[in-house]
């Protein structure tokens, strides 16, 4: 018994030594200068999870000199997260956060920090085009560093081998879009004797946001992007002419059964097999083509695609987009000295320096990508998307023609879609109330959006006809539409 | 008597004290062991109670609780006077009367009817198969009503359409909304909802069963006069529960069910305070249309149950 208890003792003093000094010796490491700076991000996951401590993760924190913890919640769940962590206060040092109501408001309450005056330090963010940050401005504040995209993404992709079929041209005015997708549906464009096929499928949130197809041809035929300004006086898209026959045209198309029936409860996922196994003809997209034309192929070898500029009767228009794919932000609850937001700061600046800018794009040489003289390689895509996209879809990279990397060998079509990016630029229709402040929108914006966003839906189902829709627009503004245009007229 | 002098008050609480006490006392490892749960109840469901005072204050996340300021009953204000009021009410109401009419009894009548079945065999079989759909989630479950009833290629329509040469838009219109929900709550819960009524059953004493016989009782008058009484209370005990979740339409399963095309009498509360307090951070006013549904459950549990006594059953406590 007595030696029992002595043996005991004897452990334990052991395991008391051991747990005393290991902190002690690793705590030694951690202070010393060199230690590498701890950043935990919040990312937002489009694809495949990244592999955990993986090579492009190792290449950044290597140069960045940092410690780098992604933590990645996927895109489809990303905003309730980011609410639920943001009425928590349980941020990380550096989160992704989106241009909307919920996350300006958060940011005036002061949630976050301030970066505008410190970005005269950081050579490479201060270098940005003003505009990237306009468009993330609050109350003309910088909150973030921008995760650029192109300012005009929407194109007109096709399946070109049906149009050549069936004889049919890209179409300009809504007249031509009608019988181009009448054409898809009726003529048998896939040449399999079945009446199988769809000029074009919607989905569930067809009419939403920057992507939303009413306000891409509603703009191609020179309608506004959102709001129309006239003589300091705004006006909501859905109350201009062309935007009500650009519903009328998809009412015809629904009534006709030329589009799918069921697409006010179809998901994306459901629409892009549709076209992915070429079962449908024509799409507006600011998505590559590529993409597209890759899984298409899988069942349709001999598919052809192509991509067109969305153009209208008064030639090339297309609405402006933010530019950005949301930002980057620093909480205040995680982040408490401004020496540590210089830290972060710098380590943002850092990535877009050259050899960064390589790996977010690229990955990694002799394992994602091969040096070709000239211009690049991707050696393998299964690799590249499994692990470069995820930083490529999270850090801000610029695109190829302002960035000093070399340009890497694409497939013709993906060339011709990225240059269609850069020529849009010239062509694109403002939204003029982009970084308007409005209290009406920040409180009742959802709402309001949903009164029109279901008002569309009951219009072009013909659940409702022209009388109902103007009974829906006198809804919307007696429940604070009206409201929401003069605070943006006075914020103009 | 013991009013006119109150000393004999005094003693007899006294004389309570000390018999309380020395049961304590007596009893002490069982009060040990009861301390757990009273600790875990005090900590994870009174103290985090604190959160509703948020109702009562511009609550901003980044202020936290101390730093918000009180507003009173002033989200409450805003929610009764706001114009969608009537119609959050009006849906939330139907579908949960709709509830208590349609999905309540569902269970029990499975019951009875599986507690005639002899074959014990066939019985376990039958109930571990009408468990499963309650594992199912409800993303799911609408997923498989989507497959069968869309329009487009949906099995059930492609049926109808064969036979009747129209297609009816289930998932879509209006009208069809309350009867989905219902039959799907019936569908996914139905099972699940006869485990207590079936232990009930189980304990009822076959000898009354047999005594009825031999008095000529048939199957029908044995339902009536045996089996219905004896889970009587259970079903009592059942419904004032469910009275205090009357209010609760069930989130998820509304949320995926809605559509631009049913919205006007598909939101309910608990999408509104989605609406409102995730998707446009009003806290504060979420956590206040929250705090009256609750208030109505409340209500409704104490003043069923007060009724179930008034009639001479258990009642819930």
């Amino acid at each position: 018994m007595k030696t029992y208890s002595v043996l005991l003792l004897s452990i334990l003093i052991v395991f008391g030594t051991l747990a005393g000094c290991a902190p002690f010796g690793w705590s030694d490491e951690k202070s010393s200068a060199s230690a590498p700076f701890y950043l935990p991000i919040g990312a937002a996951l489009i694809g495949e999870l990244p592999p955990k401590n993986n090579v492009v993760e190792q290449a950044i924190e290597a140069y960045t000199h940092t410690e780098l913890q992604f933590e990645w919640i996927p895109m489809s769940a990303y905003d309730d997260k980011l609410r639920l962590m943001i009425a928590a206060g349980e941020l990380p040092k550096l989160i992704k956060l989106g241009y909307a109501p919920v996350y300006i408001a958060t940011i005036k309450d002061g949630q976050f920090w301030e970066l505008g005056p410190l970005l005269k330090d950081y050579p490479h963010l201060s270098a940005l085009d003003n505009q990237y940050y306009k468009n993330i401005s609050v109350e003309g504040r910088i909150y973030g560093v921008p995760i650029i995209r192109d300012f005009g993404r929407a194109t007109i992709q096709y399946r070109k081998d049906w149009f050549d079929r069936l004889g049919l041209e890209v179409p300009i005015t809504l007249e031509d879009w009608y019988r181009v997708v009448r054409a898809l549906t009726l003529e048998d464009p896939d040449g399999n004797g079945k009446q199988d096929t769809y000029g074009m499928v919607l989905e569930k949130k067809y009419n939403q946001d920057v992507s939303s197809i009413l306000t891409r041809i509603s703009v191609s035929q020179g309608g506004p992007n959102k709001w129309l300004v006239e003589n300091g006086h705004f006006t909501p898209e859905f109350m201009t002419k062309p935007f009500f026959d650009t519903m009328k045209l998809f009412r015809r198309l629904y009534k006709e059964n030329l589009i799918n029936s069921d697409f006010v409860v179809v998901d994306t996922n459901e629409t892009t097999k549709i076209y992915d196994s070429g079962r449908a003809g024509i799409q507006i997209s600011g998505g590559n083509v590529q993409t597209w034309l890759d899984k298409l192929t899988k069942t349709v070898p001999d598919a052809i695609v192509d991509v067109a500029l969305l153009t209208g009767p008064g030639g090339i228009r297309l609405p402006g987009e933010a530019g950005n794919a949301g930002f980057l932000a620093i909480p205040k609850d995680s982040v408490k000295t401004l020496e540590e937001v210089e830290k972060i700061l710098d380590f943002l600046n850092k990535l877009f320096e050259p050899p960064m800018q390589t790996v977010i794009t690229k990955g990694v040489e002799g394992r994602h990508w091969a040096d070709r003289g000239d211009y690049t390689e991707v050696l393998n895509r299964t690799l590249d998307l499994k692990e470069v996209k995820p930083y490529r879809d999270l850090l801000p990279f610029l695109a190829d023609d302002q960035s000093s990397i070399k340009p890497s060998l694409q497939p013709e079509l993906y060339l011709k879609n990225q240059k269609i990016g850069q020529v849009n630029r010239a062509y694109i229709v403002e939204n003029p109330a982009l970084t308007l402040e409005s209290d009406t929108y920040r409180e009742k914006g959802k709402e309001l959006e949903t009164i029109i966003l279901d008002a569309e839906t009951k219009f072009i189902m013909g659940m409702i006809d022209e009388e109902g829709w103007n009974a829906e627009l006198a809804k919307w503004k007696q429940a604070g539409g009206d409201q929401m245009s003069l605070e943006y007229e006075r914020s103009l | 008597m013991a009013t006119s002098t109150g000393l004999p008050n005094i003693q007899a609480r006294k004389g309570k004290l000390a018999t309380l006490l020395r049961d304590i006392i007596r009893d002490k490892w069982l009060y040990l062991m009861l301390l757990p749960g009273v600790i875990y109840f005090i900590i994870f469901k009174y103290v985090p109670m604190y959160g509703v005072t948020m109702a009562f204050m511009d609550y901003k996340p980044y202020t936290g609780f101390l730093g918000s300021p009180w507003v009173g009953f002033k989200h409450f204000e805003r929610f009764f006077s706001e114009p969608q009021f009537g119609m959050l009410f009006r849906n939330t109401v139907i579908l949960a009367v709709y509830n208590l009419a349609f999905f309540f009894p569902m269970p029990i009548i499975l019951s009875l009817m599986m507690n005639e079945v002899r074959r014990s065999k066939f019985k376990n079989f039958v109930q571990t198969l009408i468990y499963i759909p309650h594992f199912v989630s409800w993303v799911v479950v609408v997923g498989i009503f989507y497959m069968l009833l869309t329009t487009e290629n949906g099995i059930l329509n492609e049926l109808l359409y064969q036979i009747t040469g129209k297609k009816i838009a289930f998932l879509l219109e209006a009208e069809w909304f309350r009867t989905m929900i219902i039959s799907q709550s019936i569908w996914k819960e139905i099972g699940w909802g006869t485990v207590i009524f079936m232990a009930a059953l189980a304990g009822v004493d076959l000898q009354q069963y047999e005594a009825a016989r031999i008095d000529g009782a048939s199957r029908w008058r044995q339902l009536w006069h045996i089996t219905l009484p004896a889970i009587r209370s259970t079903i009592v005990i059942l419904f004032i529960l469910r009275l205090g979740n009357f209010l609760d339409s069930g989130f998820e399963h509304i949320f995926l069910m809605l559509t631009p095309t049913n919205r006007e009498v598909g939101e309910v509360f608990d999408t509104y305070v989605y609406t409102k307090g995730m998707t446009q951070a009003q806290y504060s006013y979420s956590a206040a249309v929250g705090l009256f549904k609750s208030t109505i459950g409340l209500v409704l549990v104490l003043g069923s149950n007060w009724l179930a006594k008034r009639f001479g059953e258990e009642g819930i406590y």
